[in-house]
């Protein structure tokens, strides 16, 4: 084999690892700095795809997290209030026990035993159940409607700080009482 | 000159054919055909191995992770989505091979090119495609980024990402690169590995949000309409235009660099719009929704990225069949391991095909396994003659081009196909 070409590679390296880091850590920098919350009008509904409620006082939209028609997320003081709704063909238990795999092994959380049924004031039917970790712990919402092809989940969580979390979950219970599917 | 396929062999410097004489000539005064030697591609001392490494290392713990989930959550849908997509870039490679295009490199280039689009550049991309779609709803609109949000994040950072890996690649081991052939398909598996391992984590999100309890139907609906009805023209055909500008920039040194610069920059923009093209709303309404509006759909949008790609791949294709005559002519003098027709037909992989086929016509399928082995053989022979010289590494390939010969010689008479049905101008 001839001697190795003799070239430089680190001034052309450098320089991509500075272009990486530029664009890459460069938006996620700027993404963070941008403001992402978005206040709701007061006392009114909101729509998410075909379901709708009323928001508690003080919750703000998480606006790159939501996606019109799909899903909307709601943030107050670290609490997390996100409701998606979707197609759903299979049956009832179906998006329940996906979503319970879901917390337990994919974000490694432990679902309490306990799974209760929920009315909502609109007499939305579904089932709840609770979960936590470490850190932080939450409540579950589902509402299959098999008639509708219509599965709407609704994910409250938070950190597990006892005075803040305790009013939280009472805001995100009325929100879920306050919740219907294509009401006009 | 127009020598038999199968006919006996003529001994060395009988008849020298005036093309071949000439580009022998011409090859012995090229400095580009004479053997350089070649490098590894495990380079320790060069900084841009060890960037490439770190990225590859911090992708496989990255898209790991995101699989680890999906093989948690969904196991059925990971490991049936694992196994069909492994099929699915089998059957790229196999296609790659037919071609004759993974003879370029030895296996660690495309190897390594995967790994890039599956690892690196599918790691890095996903929180710079995240942030630009949380920009453009904070600065502009949530609606606005379920309609434009793809088209405005996916081409910018991905085709960024994955150029960056074949950059890298070529600075890990020039001399590697000998022809645009080279780069072009070190881009194309880039694109490839992207595109898979994209593609199955599309999948694995799919199945976790999925309508119905199936874990299998996901995977097939995947596969048909992002495999299938898109494959053709997404990531593999947006990394081979990019690359195109690379090797550009690279090979045509009777340019300024500026120009080189502006060829690369231009090839660039063409991948980007393609792809910015395939990822927006447009055409969306002339279609019906269901499966025949989606299909064709895809096919209106495709169409003119794969007759761009197939453009490319033509002229990347001639350039490099010059090199390989010259190459040839200069490494590879004995006829009866190239002979002219098949000297002439070595930097076309149409014209070698349709060789193939006049063959099998005539002498069936045998006849037809074995000159594409033989083809194959002095391809790899002239391309290890000018990355090595001739000596230990090409005497096996000397060997196996006069077995091949022989038992093709005794499959057809002496009187046998006396010309390929089209030579390459």
């Amino acid at each position: 084999m001839a001697d190795r070409p003799a070239y430089r590679t680190w001034p052309a390296t450098l320089a991509i690892f500075v272009a990486l880091l530029a664009y890459v850590g460069g938006l996620q920098l700027w993404d963070r700095l941008t403001p992402s919350t978005r206040s709701l009008p007061e006392g009114q509904a909101v729509v998410v795809g075909r379901a709708r409620f009323v928001p508690a006082e003080g919750w703000l939209m998480n606006v790159p997290r939501s996606r019109p028609g799909q899903t909307l997320v709601l943030f107050k003081n670290g609490h997390v209030f996100s409701v998606r709704t979707s197609r759903w063909l299979g049956g009832p238990e179906g998006p329940l026990e996906r979503q319970q795999r879901l917390i337990e092994r994919g974000r490694h959380l432990h679902v309490q035993d306990d799974v209760a049924n929920v009315l909502t004031d609109w007499g939305l039917e579904g089932t709840t159940f609770a979960y936590y970790g470490s850190k932080v712990s939450g409540r579950f919402w589902l509402m299959v409607d098999p008639a509708r092809a219509l599965v709407v989940q609704v994910d409250f969580y938070g950190p597990n700080d006892a005075t803040s979390a305790e009013g939280a979950l009472d805001e995100a219970r009325s929100m879920v009482a306050s919740m219907d599917v294509e009401a006009s | 000159m127009s020598q038999s396929a199968t006919s006996g062999p003529t001994p060395r410097g009988v008849r020298t054919p005036a093309p071949r004489a000439q580009a022998g000539a011409t090859a012995d005064i090229a400095p580009d055909v004479d053997p350089l030697g070649i490098e590894p591609f495990f380079q320790p001392k060069r900084a841009a191995f060890w960037l490439l490494s770190a990225l590859l290392i911090s992708g496989v713990f990255g898209i790991g992770q995101l699989l680890g989930v999906g093989l948690r959550v969904v196991p059925v849908a990971a490991l049936l989505g694992l196994f069909a997509w492994a099929m699915y870039t089998l059957g790229f490679v196999a296609v790659f091979r037919a071609m004759d295009l993974l003879d370029q490199h030895p296996p660690a280039a495309y190897v390594l090119a995967f790994a890039w689009g599956g690892l690196g550049a599918a790691h890095l991309a996903l929180p710079a495609n995240n942030a630009i779609q949380s920009l453009a709803a904070k600065l502009v609109s949530p609606e606005f980024v379920v309609a434009w949000g793809p088209a405005l994040a996916g081409p910018i950072t991905e085709e960024f990402l994955k150029i960056v890996g074949v950059i890298l690649l070529v600075l890990t081991a020039r001399s590697q690169f000998r022809t645009e052939l080279s780069v072009l398909i070190v881009g194309a598996m880039a694109g490839l590995g992207f595109q898979v391992v994209e593609n199955l984590s599309y999948t694995v999100r799919s199945a976790i949000t999925f309508p119905s309890d199936s874990q299998i139907d996901p995977v097939f609906w995947n596969l048909v309409t992002r495999g299938l009805l898109s494959g053709l023209w997404t990531h593999a055909a947006y990394t081979t235009v990019a690359s195109y500008g690379l090797a550009l920039f690279l090979f045509r040194r009777e340019r300024t660099r500026a120009a080189r610069v502006g060829m690369a920059l231009l090839c660039f923009a063409l991948a980007w719009a393609m792809h910015f093209v395939w990822n927006s709303p447009w055409m969306e309404d002339w279609f019906s929704d269901g499966l025949p509006g989606l299909t064709l759909l895809l096919l209106a949008k495709g169409m003119p990225v794969l007759f761009a790609v197939a453009l490319i791949w033509h002229a990347a294709t001639r350039e490099t069949g010059a090199y390989l005559h010259a190459l040839a002519a200069s490494v590879v003098p004995e006829r009866e391991l190239l002979r002219d027709d098949e000297w002439l037909c070595l930097g076309s992989p149409l014209a070698r095909w349709r060789v193939r086929r006049e063959l099998g016509r005539a002498y069936g399928r045998r006849a037809r396994r074995l000159k594409t082995r033989l083809q194959r053989e002095q391809l790899r022979l002239v391309l290890k003659a000018g990355m090595y010289g001739r000596g230990a590494r090409t005497s096996r390939h000397e060997m196996a081009i006069r077995r091949l010969r022989a038992k093709l010689e005794a499959l057809t008479p002496p009187e046998g196909p006396r010309r390929p049905a089209t030579m390459p101008p």
